[in-house]
């Protein structure tokens, strides 16, 4: 079996839940469709799952149920539907969203913005990521940035991938699902590799 | 249940209408709808259809209706022939003749007839009888389904899903008197699993009764398991209990 994945029969074995349950979290959207990836085995088809990911979710949402909470509270808490949320650059600022660094990128490609929209929110968080990992430089992240708002919606109710290649001094970036593989040429490199979702779930638990 | 304005448009005879947002449309004869559209009800008593995305409390077909884009409600009726070519979104849904759509993802679905769906049947109850033939998975909280036709899904899951063969002459009427009353399924993944008439490569669950007329080439249980004397099991083993 590939590494880094884990059959659904192991994946029950492991965590003591049932058929029921993972298809009851499935239709909750409590685990992305992305996540199940369907090989062919020596039995036919089988559904397998990237391991780290979903044994950790599974982990959370089972935590989540001990303290009482109900699927619905659990889907927001993993998907959260943030559509209506807005903060002006002086609170992205205050509750540490991003860097002045970050949120002076922002303000260069959008000088009259008073108040971002989620989408915005995580476009930044994620620039903010970057800049702070030193894997990209101001000019760099401003790519990023318009990328993210040009993109970020094809890859809405999906998990997408930012990835920002580097190839002597000249810099790409782009969006592809997370679950695809990605080969570059010798003299390439791949600078960065940040997974959308999970940073619309750190955001999330922030704000 | 007005919410959507006062603004009422009825069709009757024949004729076109642009989108928009409504009170209650009703078609009757035939009628189209050119853009998307928002309502409280809409009617179809003839021959309807929609060019846009529908979103509307209630929609009500008697004969034939046509969706070209998505279609959200609350509640859809359907008496004769639906067909929905993307994502249906419903909360109650109920079919007497036949649905075809994109997807499915509903809340409570009874069907007497026929249904098809392209891609993936979500629902937390499916209860009916007739046939289903979902190319993708079928993940439902509990079915219930009596076969009165031949019927395939490439993956059914949930807690419980019972699927037998249907009795009686209801369903048999709507679908067709001399086909074969079978499913067939890669693989059917629930706690609790009753099966007639069906031929699926995998069986995975906790308490697991495969019932006559099946053919199964592999049952995996982690609590009990019953086959009937005309089932065949190709290997059937118990797996340590989740």
């Amino acid at each position: 079996m590939e590494p880094g994945m884990i059959s659904k029969k192991d994946l029950l074995q492991q965590t003591g839940i049932s058929y029921g349950q993972l298809y009851r979290w499935k239709r909750k959207n409590l685990i992305p469709e992305e996540w199940f990836v369907r090989k062919s085995t020596f039995t036919g088809q089988e559904t397998f799952f990237p391991r780290d990911k979903i044994l950790a979710r599974v982990e959370r949402i089972l935590s989540m149920k001990d303290g009482d909470a109900s699927l619905d509270d659990i889907a927001e808490a993993v998907s959260p539907d943030l559509g209506g949320i807005s903060l002006t650059l002086a609170e992205v600022a205050e509750q540490g969203i991003a860097s002045d660094a970050a949120i002076s990128v922002f303000r260069s490609a959008h000088p009259d913005a008073a108040a971002l929209v989620f989408g915005e929110l995580v476009s930044l968080y994620v620039v903010d990521k970057l800049l702070g990992t030193g894997d990209v430089s101001l000019e760099e992240a401003r790519s990023v940035l318009a990328t993210l708002e040009e993109q970020f919606g094809a890859f809405e109710g999906s998990d997408g991938d930012l990835v920002c290649v580097r190839k002597m001094g000249v810099s790409v970036c782009g969006l592809i699902t997370s679950s695809a593989e990605l080969r570059l040429e010798t003299s390439a490199r791949l600078v960065a590799r940040v997974n959308l979702q999970e940073s619309v779930e750190a955001l999330s638990a922030r704000l | 249940m007005a919410q959507n304005g006062t603004n009422n448009m009825k069709i009757a005879g024949e004729g076109s209408v642009g989108g928009g947002t409504y009170g209650d449309v009703t078609i009757n004869g035939a009628g189209r709808v050119t853009g998307d559209i928002t309502s409280d009800d809409f009617r179809i008593n003839g021959a309807g259809s929609a060019d846009g995305n529908v979103a509307s409390l209630l929609i009500d077909i008697n004969g034939t209706g046509s969706f070209n884009g998505k279609v959200e409600t609350k509640e859809m009726n359907i008496k004769g022939d639906a067909t929905v070519k993307q994502g249906l979104g419903v909360s109650d849904l109920k079919v007497k003749g036949r649905l075809s759509a994109g997807g499915i993802a509903a809340n409570i679905v009874d069907v007497r007839g026929e249904v098809r769906v392209k891609a993936n049947l979500e629902a937390e109850t499916l209860t009916g009888e007739g046939a289903f033939h979902v190319d993708g998975t079928m993940n439902v909280g509990t079915l219930d389904f009596a076969l009165h036709g031949l019927s395939n899904a490439r993956e059914i899951g949930g807690d419980k899903v019972r699927v037998t063969l249907g009795r009686g002459f209801v369903g048999a009427s709507l679908v067709g008197l001399f086909t074969d009353r079978r499913l067939n399924v890669e693989t059917v993944e629930a706690d609790e699993i009753v099966l007639e008439n069906t031929t699926a490569r995998v069986v995975r669950g906790g308490n697991v009764r495969i019932g006559s007329g099946c053919d199964v080439a592999l049952v995996e249980y982690s609590g009990t398991i019953e086959v009937a004397s005309d089932a065949r099991v190709g290997e059937s083993r118990q797996v340590a209990k989740a």
